[in-house]
């Protein structure tokens, strides 16, 4: 797990509900609230989307919401921007392959 | 020049109403307030005690320092966003002292001797920090005061200090490690993603305007750039330059692109308004 938990300027990381989040069939601890890339980042997964015409991997990139880079599907919903998405228990996310496609939802 | 270069000149700090005259630097300390852009921005006004900071009812305003009832007390110094104040006290017979806020680590300690550093970052000399404070109410902002070499009081705003290390100069690095990174972007600039999200190269861009798309509607038209998931707020700016430079016109002659809502985007089932709506939607 790579965080700072203990930040020069911003401080020690606050306290937060430690979560279980599904990412691409894989259950992974999170910090409930937390950005979904957040907690991707943490445990070192980078790619967040597969691109629609090139196929190239995609991921972070403006990091506040504002390019697109890093959406997946989060619940059955494409396109989600997980930058600015908050974590919540038991959250099902896929990469996305191009702009994705409507799943089933919760 | 702030916006050619990103630092101010002392001819335009001259000119903004924080700089307190020649004539009050010559006989006392007092802050001068090297802000020169007009953004919504205040906290400097509600920081002095005395009240010798105005920024007025319009909060776009220049602060304005009164040099009379500035105490030189740097209570301001740690309350800019911008960094932008400093107290300059210019009155000693064998230095001048420089008090800046630092937001670096490792923090100097009262005493040490740090390399003086101008507006530009260019070394000058060296200096003595005099005093270091960190006191809660600057935030985490500490807030040091320098003796710098006499004649030097308006120009050195910065320090650096010994065993702060750029990332350029650790020995070892200046290779990162490829492992675990993705592939890194292409040598040749004509491939380089402007729109990433249509995923159009500066060569197709650069074919459409040839071919007279010479606005950024007509170049989304022809190749699709701004028409992906983030509607051109990340290519908008890139394609008008890339027109501009073609042209050879300024940048301020090209068309933007049309701005229609919704501002952010919305998915069109929210526009349908079924209870099935996710939260996250709404």
């Amino acid at each position: 797990m790579k965080r700072i938990s203990d930040h020069p300027i911003l401080g020690p990381l606050p306290e937060a509900r430690e979560v279980w989040i599904t990412v691409d069939g894989e259950r992974l601890q999170a910090r409930e609230g937390e950005p979904i890339l957040a907690a991707l980042l943490a445990h070192g997964i980078h790619v967040q989307n597969i691109s629609r015409k090139k196929k190239a991997p995609r991921g972070l990139f403006c990091g506040i919401g504002r390019c697109t880079g890093c959406v997946m599907t989060v619940d059955g919903v494409p396109n989600v921007r997980t930058c600015v998405t908050p974590v919540r228990d038991g959250m099902v996310i896929e990469t996305q392959e191009g702009l994705g496609k409507w799943g089933d939802r919760k | 020049m702030l916006e050619r270069d990103g630092y101010l000149e002392i001819e335009e700090i001259e000119r903004i109403p924080g700089f307190p005259g020649r004539e009050a630097l010559s006989r006392k300390k007092v802050a001068i307030l090297e802000c020169a852009q007009e953004i919504p921005c205040d906290p400097c006004e509600a920081a002095c005690p005395r009240g010798a900071i105005t920024v007025g009812s319009r909060i776009t305003n220049l602060p304005a320092i009164d040099p009379e009832r500035c105490t030189g007390c740097g209570t301001c110094v740690a309350r800019c966003p911008g960094l932008a104040i400093f107290v300059i006290d210019l009155t000693k017979p064998d230095h001048d002292v420089v008090t800046m806020p630092y937001e670096y680590l490792p923090l100097p300690e009262a005493g040490q001797e740090v390399a003086c550093l101008d507006r530009r970052g260019a070394m000058l000399g060296s200096g003595r920090v005099k005093r270091i404070s960190t006191a809660k109410a600057n935030d985490r902002t500490a807030v040091v005061t320098v003796e710098v070499p006499k004649g030097l009081g308006m120009e050195v705003r910065a320090i650096r200090v010994n065993g702060r290390v750029l990332a350029g100069e650790l020995e070892g690095v200046k290779e990162p490690s490829k492992e675990g990174l993705l592939p890194q972007g292409p040598e040749d600039p004509d491939d380089m993603l402007i729109c990433r999200c249509e995923e159009v190269t500066r060569k197709e861009i650069i074919e459409a305007i040839r071919e007279g798309a010479v606005t950024v509607d007509a170049v989304k038209r022809r190749t699709r750039a701004g028409m992906g998931l983030c509607q051109g707020r990340n290519c908008g700016k890139t394609v008008s330059r890339l027109i501009a430079e073609e042209l050879g016109k300024p940048v301020s002659s090209v068309p933007p692109a049309s701005k229609r809502p919704p501002v952010r985007p919305v998915k069109l089932s929210v526009f349908a308004a079924g209870e099935d709506v996710p939260d996250d939607d709404k």
